[in-house]
């Protein structure tokens, strides 16, 4: 039987997705009955999207690639 | 899967020559990627901008060097993460103690039960706040964890190609994951308190 501490440590360091079948099964039953380590499992998944919407919106100058292009040029042709 | 290995062959060959509608276009596959990438590791607009062209010139140096085992815009992450540990001269090493990791134990009672539930996020997650304490939480976590984390969580990368850019062993790569996710996880809960 997996304690809450267990699951939630092969959860933040992903080695649950590597472990033997029985292990994965056993991450899966804990979750299904415990709601404190599923609380815990769906905000290290918001923490994901949040930070993944939060870089998707950042913006960069439209002219960026034509001018990183023509420095390179420049540089390769010196 | 043979038709890419050709294509990716065909535009080395091209870059081998210089030839710069291949180059331009590679740089407009790739720079904002790059870019936002930069950004993400705290460099400002200027620097991540320095940092993508001296990835794309390493990148042209090192051509005779990339034999294909790895796709392009791998290739290129891997330069961009060692240009960006040299200007921010980061000696990475391993950390062998991290607070955090006193933290997360500090969670669980003897029996490895949650001492109290973890604290309800949901309200904060919903609000117009979380960009903000995001990016604040992500400049307290130390370089090597955000660029771990980074590579995960944003760019998607598998575990194996995460290793091999950094350099890594799978053990430490769970480590550094884990330290990055908790640390974001209890900066977020301290913000959450706060603002209730």
């Amino acid at each position: 039987m997996l304690s809450c501490r267990a699951v939630s440590e092969l959860l933040s360091k992903e080695e649950f997705r590597d472990a033997p079948l029985w292990t994965r099964f056993a991450v899966k039953a804990h979750l299904a009955m415990c709601r404190r380590c599923s609380r815990f499992a769906r905000q290290l998944a918001q923490i994901r999207s949040a930070v993944r919407e939060s870089f998707s919106q950042q913006e960069a100058d439209p002219e960026l690639e034509s001018r990183i292009a023509q420095k390179i040029q420049h540089e390769t042709r010196n | 899967m043979a038709q890419a290995k050709e294509r990716t062959a065909e535009i080395i060959a091209l870059l081998r020559e210089r030839d710069a509608s291949t180059l331009a276009a590679v740089i407009q596959a790739h720079a904002r990627r790059l870019y936002k990438m930069s950004r993400a590791l705290g460099f400002d607009d200027h620097e991540a901008e320095d940092l993508v062209q001296d990835t794309f010139t390493v990148f042209l140096q090192t051509l005779d060097r990339f034999e294909g085992r790895s796709q392009v815009p791998t290739w290129l992450i891997g330069i961009l993460y060692r240009k960006a540990r040299e200007r921010r001269r980061e000696h990475v090493r391993e950390q062998k103690f991290d607070p955090i990791d006193a933290v997360f134990e500090s969670r669980f009672d003897l029996t490895g039960a949650w001492q109290k539930p973890p604290e309800d996020l949901e309200r904060l997650f919903a609000s117009k706040e979380i960009r903000g304490m995001i990016s604040q939480c992500l400049n307290e976590v130390p370089f090597q964890q955000r660029e771990v984390f980074l590579l995960r969580e944003v760019e998607g990368l598998k575990t194996k190609e995460i290793c091999k850019i950094l350099d890594l062993s799978a053990t430490h790569f769970g480590v550094l994951m884990h330290r990055a996710r908790n640390r974001l996880r209890e900066c977020l809960v301290a913000k959450g308190i706060k603002r209730n």
